[in-house]
Parts: structure tokens; C-alpha cells; sequence
């Protein structure tokens, strides 16, 4: 799963310990849902598109074939 | 879900990585420094092995947390209050196996030797409860990641001690009931050293 959570973090100009926080996850979580390492669980994409408003599809996109 | 204390720096947090380093390498040198006052025997040499031994512990939690911090961020709530219990469960442990435990066999009364003998399991039940708090309080990917270090560990375990088991059975090795101390240790060393190696991974490196 490829995500731009990265991208968007960057343009709300926070850190990852900043959106860790806002995520209520470790840092860790969140370098590795960013680095690819990591695939969220359907409530965590959830709250990661409500806390930059836009829809799940839009942050995450299935690896192409 | 990860309970998290906020972003409150401890002291440690704010030293250079050169001297958190220094800090957790000077904990393990107390602890082996500990160590070896309290196997040279005497009631002296046991205290202040246990004493060197206690002050040790928080030295290599804290210490061991707050050089990885610039990658991991600050301690967790959840993380502080583990790294706490350990502090206390583990001079507990150090005070029943190396100035009481000794004493069991010499006692008469049958009921009051088990329990002397039996009583450095009450610190180590203490820290699984710990343990299975810090992991049930972590988050989503922090616990299938100890979910996994724990599945390596018990296998490893499992597959040790029935071989242990075979070979004692068939007189190939000849030990007693005490190597069953070694259980739980070998599952702590397994689990922690996957546990790093898994957070390495994710972090790609």
C-alpha cells in the first residue's frame, strides 16, 4: 500500500512526534505507515483522513499489479 | 490504543546521545560490578551487591530509552510507568534470590521454606503483569510487533527445552529442576532481542 501521509504532514508542517501525538500512536507507527513498512488498520486510516479531511482513498492507493 | 503522556522531556531526554550512551554503559558496568560482589559471597559483599545491582536497573532502562529517543520519541506514559516497575520489581528480585533464597534450606518448618523458596517468583510475576500491561497499552503496530517477538521467543523456548528435555530423559545429559530457572531469562533475552531487530526492520535499517 502506497500512502502520501508524508506529503500531507509535511504541508501541515508537523513532525512525526507531532502527528503521533495527534494519532494518539508512536512515533514508530507513524515512520512506518510513511516509509511503507506498515499498512494502518481501517480505523486508524479513518482517523488519519478525518484528521487531514480528506477521504481514505485519497491518502491510500493499493500497490499497483 | 497508545496512552500517551504528551511531550514532557525528562532530563535524560535532553543530554547528548554521547552521554545517555555513557549513562547506560555505566548501568550495565554497575550491574556486572553488582554481580560480581554478590557471587564472591558474605553479607557485605551481598549488599552492596544488591545495592550496586538496584541502582543499576533504572540506569540501563532509562538510560537504554533515552538513547533511542531521537528516533523514537519521548518515553510513553505507558513506557515510564513499565520502566518504574522494572526499577522496583527487579531490587526486590535481587534482595529475595541473593540475601533470603539461600536461607530455605536450612529452615525447618516446612510450609516456611517453600514460601522463602518460592518467593522470588512473586517480583518476576510482577513484572509480567507489567510486561502484558505495556503491550496491551501500546498500539496497533506496537502490538503485533511484540505479538510476533513473543511467538519467536515461545518457539524457541518450546523447541530448547524439549530438546533439553529428550536428551535428559534418555541420561544423555544429566541435570536437575533448577535449569527450569533459566525459562523465563532465555524468553526475555529472545523477545527483547527480536523485538529490536523487528523495530529495526520497520524503521528500515
Amino acid at each position: 500500500m502506497r500512502n502520501r501521509l508524508r506529503e500531507l504532514r509535511a504541508e501541515s508542517g508537523w513532525s512525526q512526534g507531532d502527528l503521533a501525538e495527534r494519532l494518539d500512536v508512536s512515533r514508530q507507527t507513524v515512520n512506518a505507515i510513511e516509509t511503507g513498512k506498515y499498512d494502518p488498520s481501517l480505523p486508524l486510516a479513518f482517523r488519519i483522513a478525518r484528521l487531514f479531511g480528506q477521504p481514505i482513498e485519497d491518502i491510500f492507493h493499493p500497490d499497483e499489479e | 490504543m497508545e496512552k500517551r503522556g504528551g511531550y514532557r522531556l525528562t532530563s535524560l531526554e535532553n543530554w547528548s546521545r554521547r552521554q545517555r550512551l555513557l549513562f547506560a554503559a555505566l548501568g550495565y558496568l554497575v550491574l556486572a560490578a553488582g554481580a560480581g560482589w554478590a557471587l564472591q559471597g558474605g553479607l557485605l559483599n551481598s549488599i552492596a551487591g544488591v545495592i550496586a545491582m538496584s541502582l543499576a536497573i533504572p540506569m540501563i532502562g532509562y538510560g537504554s530509552r533515552a538513547v533511542c529517543a531521537h528516533r523514537d520519541g519521548p518515553m510513553t506514559r505507558a513506557e515510564r510507568r513499565f520502566t518504574r516497575e522494572f526499577s522496583l520489581a527487579m531490587p526486590v528480585y535481587f534482595v529475595l534470590v541473593i540475601l533470603l533464597w539461600g536461607h530455605a534450606r536450612s529452615l525447618q518448618l516446612g510450609w516456611l521454606r517453600a514460601l522463602v523458596a518460592v518467593s522470588p517468583a512473586l517480583p518476576v510475576a510482577w513484572l509480567v503483569w507489567a510486561m502484558t500491561r505495556l503491550v496491551l497499552q501500546s498500539d496497533e503496530m506496537m502490538q503485533r510487533l511484540h505479538l510476533q517477538a513473543l511467538a519467536v521467543s515461545a518457539g524457541v523456548v518450546s523447541v530448547l527445552s524439549m530438546a533439553l528435555g529428550f536428551l535428559v530423559a534418555a541420561r544423555v545429559l544429566h541435570l536437575d529442576g533448577s535449569i527450569l530457572l533459566w525459562v523465563f531469562p532465555v524468553l526475555a533475552w529472545v523477545y527483547g532481542f527480536v523485538t529490536m531487530w523487528l523495530k529495526r526492520r520497520m524503521r528500515g535499517g
